[in-house]
């Protein structure tokens, strides 16, 4: 029943069940995958099952000890993430110490969300890393005897927000673990971990969230329109993070941005252009911009599909005057190579490079490839 | 939920816990106290975790039941308050609290008592009384010397040792350590050595109360009990470094000052120790004993001449003078004794003379001198 919170991931679901059924659970695991895919989710459902009072493979959801998991405030599952710099911190001090008590309650805000939504990604303002001052704080914690009984569950998303000293820390720990407690360490991007780290933990990969997992959760869990639930799915690319995100965003100015992008390139006016660039990176956004591309991506298929298959199979439904228009008037516009050159774009901007060049670049690709005749 | 009580007496027993209230966590349940009454005993808890206070009082019961209630309104309100009675009202359904005086009514929103941390179940396995007034001395001098360095968890506590007919309590950070032994507090049937955090150690000596207190051990806990309060703190668990091996046995030169002498004299010279290492050099001659120290970088130096009763050969030996000030202001007698062996092994620090039933000792590491 428990690990029904979590969206998919079967496969995973199945190895934390035996490794706990089997009572042979490593001191400390890392939970790697793309963003979104329900790594930290699982990370608290697998806390909640260490800590349940029955003992079972699954969590029973009528103990205290669940009920306080359910709403994250289990004192034996602590959730380690990037906070602020104090206020004159020193090393040593406790790590909320030198927090504003506005900071402390974004803080209780954000836990707060994350338990009643295990895949709201928690943002505290000025929270750039995590701080060795809490690493040093589950130092003392794991020092002193388990509170209420059965196991400690310490969880660091994302784990490779940890700045130097605070990994090294943590590897002190890692490498004498203290009695009664996991670790489970969340990461997206596995690379920035050190070797050290790495080497010292149960190594659990995430996959990609199927398209319809994530529609089904959209219909079950948001009540979604079908329609709008795959075009969402779709666009969140195998993370059901990006799929709330795009639940919130507004979709429809968004997509007919797109729309608005295309025929901007397509007529060649250049200061236009630049300056709906500039509208696009909203200062820098990776993140935005990334999903931004996913959408031309997705209209761009939409096109295609529209041109080879009829309307069946469109996603951007409500766009459809725009797509046969475009179809009827660039009939021989080679979409196949204007969607690589969006995927190359999207890989560009994950790799850091200058977005406005990555778009300028991408402009002129589009319009060599879609206005051939 | 429903009870009569006095302001007052609700103000004094929340302000024996509210010590342990953490005033910034994660975990926001925590900035409650938990109300839990069963006839007419009202029992108040606090904790952060590590440290659980609870304190009982006495009220006119109506309706038994359990509610966290938010500490920090619930102190103002109260302190707010002239002496009255007051009618205290939980519906528990909706957590929503009222408070009724003769004039006035305040509601504020509660949690629900099964959020709160479970109040560990404690029992005891060794029980021992001690008097506030030993628990308070015993504390106050040693908890200066607890390590704050937590890669070395177990010396960020306080070791303490239940012997068959004494108890003994141990700090050290590495440079410097104090043990007290007590004896002539009954006799235990158990051998126990626990590690109590800082954090409760200082609690305790502000919570202890004039007159018997008692101190029970089980493996996971240690509870302190004073009068109708009691404190219940998680132990280190992990091993104490093997403090014996270092107090040396024989050191043989003795040097014995007085106290007040030598902490004023060295505070003095300390102003012109280097402010990286607040190093100060003792010399021993017969009967004297110099304090100096230099400043290398600003080009300063003092030194001082204090009387002492000194007889062995003569020698030099270089302290950290904030090391050497912390243990001369925690030993209360008149005298000091210093027992050395050479300037680079451990000195030993003790009271000249000692109190009944009670063995103190200091050690403190020196500094190599050059030159």
């Amino acid at each position: 029943m428990g690990w029904d919170r979590v969206i998919g991931q079967e496969r995973v679901k199945e190895l934390l069940r035996r490794t706990i059924a089997g009572r042979k659970i490593a001191h400390a695991f890392l939970f790697t995958g793309g963003e979104g895919v329900g790594k930290e989710a699982m990370a608290i459902e697998f806390a909640r099952v260490l800590t349940c009072a029955a003992q079972g493979s699954d969590a029973c959801g009528s103990c205290a000890s669940c009920r306080k998991a359910d709403v994250l405030q289990h004192p034996n599952i602590r959730l380690i993430v990037p906070l602020p710099v104090g206020k004159a911190e020193k090393a040593g001090d406790d790590p909320l110490k030198g927090l504003t008590e506005d900071q402390i309650t974004a803080v209780q805000e954000q836990f707060a969300q994350k338990a009643q939504n295990p895949y709201h990604r928690i943002t505290i303002p000025k929270a750039n890393f995590i701080k060795v001052n809490s690493i040093r704080d589950i130092r003392r914690e794991a020092a002193l005897s388990v509170v209420e009984g059965g196991k400690r569950v310490f969880i660091v998303p994302p784990a490779d927000a940890m700045n130097a000293e605070a990994s090294n820390s943590l590897l002190k720990t890692l490498e004498e673990p203290p009695s009664d407690s996991v670790f489970v360490l969340v990461t997206s991007q596995k690379e920035q971990l050190l070797q050290t780290i790495l080497s010292r933990c149960q190594q659990v990969q995430f996959d990609p969230l199927g398209e319809e997992d994530i529609r089904r959760a959209l219909v079950e869990r948001y009540s979604v329109e079908g329609d709008q639930a795959s075009l969402i799915a779709r666009l969140a690319n195998g993370s059901f993070t990006a799929a709330l995100e795009l639940l919130s965003s507004d979709l429809r100015a968004e997509r007919q941005g797109v729309v608005q992008f295309l025929r901007i390139v397509l007529s060649g006016q250049r200061v236009a252009l630049a300056s709906a660039i500039e509208n696009i990176i909203k200062g820098g956004d990776r993140v935005a911009t990334t999903r931004w591309l996913r959408m031309l991506h997705v209209w761009l298929r939409d096109a295609l599909v529209l041109r080879e298959h009829g309307e069946d199979g469109v996603l951007n439904v409500d766009h459809s005057t725009d797509l046969k228009s475009f179809v009827a008037k660039f009939p021989r516009a080679d979409l196949v190579a204007a969607m690589e050159s969006v995927e190359r774009s999207i890989a560009l901007v994950d790799k850091n490079v200058y977005l406005p060049l990555v778009l300028t670049g991408l402009a002129i690709d589009l319009r060599r490839s879609l206005s051939s005749t | 939920m429903k009870f009569i009580v006095t302001s007052s007496e609700l103000q004094k027993a929340l302000t024996k816990i509210s010590g342990v209230v953490p005033s910034k966590s994660t975990l926001p349940i925590l900035e409650n106290i938990l109300f839990d009454l069963t006839k007419n005993t009202l029992k108040l808890s606090a904790t952060d975790l590590e440290v659980s206070m609870s304190a009982t009082i006495e009220v006119k019961g109506a309706e038994d039941g359990k509610i966290a209630v938010p500490a920090k309104r619930l102190m103002e309100t109260i302190r707010a308050l002239p002496d009255i009675q007051l009618v205290f009202h939980a519906d528990l359904s909706a957590n929503r609290i009222k408070m009724i005086t003769e004039t006035g009514e305040y509601v504020l929103m509660g949690e629900a008592s099964d959020e709160f941390p479970t109040i560990p179940q404690f029992k005891a396995e060794e029980k021992l009384s001690l008097s506030g007034d030993l628990l308070r001395r015993m504390i106050n001098r040693m908890i200066f010397a607890v390590s704050t360095d937590e890669l070395r968890p177990a010396m960020t506590g306080m070791l303490l040792q239940v012997r068959e007919t004494e108890l003994r309590a141990v700090v050290t950070d590495g440079h410097r350590l104090v043990r007290i032994n007590y004896t002539g507090i009954g006799k235990m049937k158990l051998k126990k050595d626990i590690i109590v955090p800082a954090k409760a150690m200082s609690l305790v000596s502000r919570s202890a109360e004039e007159g018997e207190n008692t101190m029970a051990v089980d493996t996971t806990h240690v509870q302190f009990t004073f009068g109708n309060t009691t404190l219940t703190s998680r132990v280190i668990e992990e091993a104490y470094p093997n403090y014996e091996a270092v107090i040396p046995l024989d050191n043989d030169k003795k040097l014995t000052v007085s106290r007040d002498l030598l902490l004023a004299a060295v505070r003095r010279v300390a102003l012109y120790s280097s402010s990286t290492t607040h190093q100060i050099r003792c010399t021993l001659k017969k009967n004297e004993l110099r304090v100096s120290a230099e400043d290398m970088d600003f080009g300063g130096e003092a030194k001082e001449k204090v009387v002492c009763d000194y007889s062995a050969e003569d020698m030099e030996i270089g302290f950290n003078s904030t090391y050497l000030i912390d243990i001369l202001s925690h030993i209360d007698s008149d005298e000091v004794e210093f027992r050395l062996s050479s300037a680079v092994r451990a000195a030993i620090v003790t009271p000249a003379k000692q109190k009944p039933n009670e063995d103190l000792l200091m050690l403190v590491m020196p500094m190599r001198l050059n030159v």
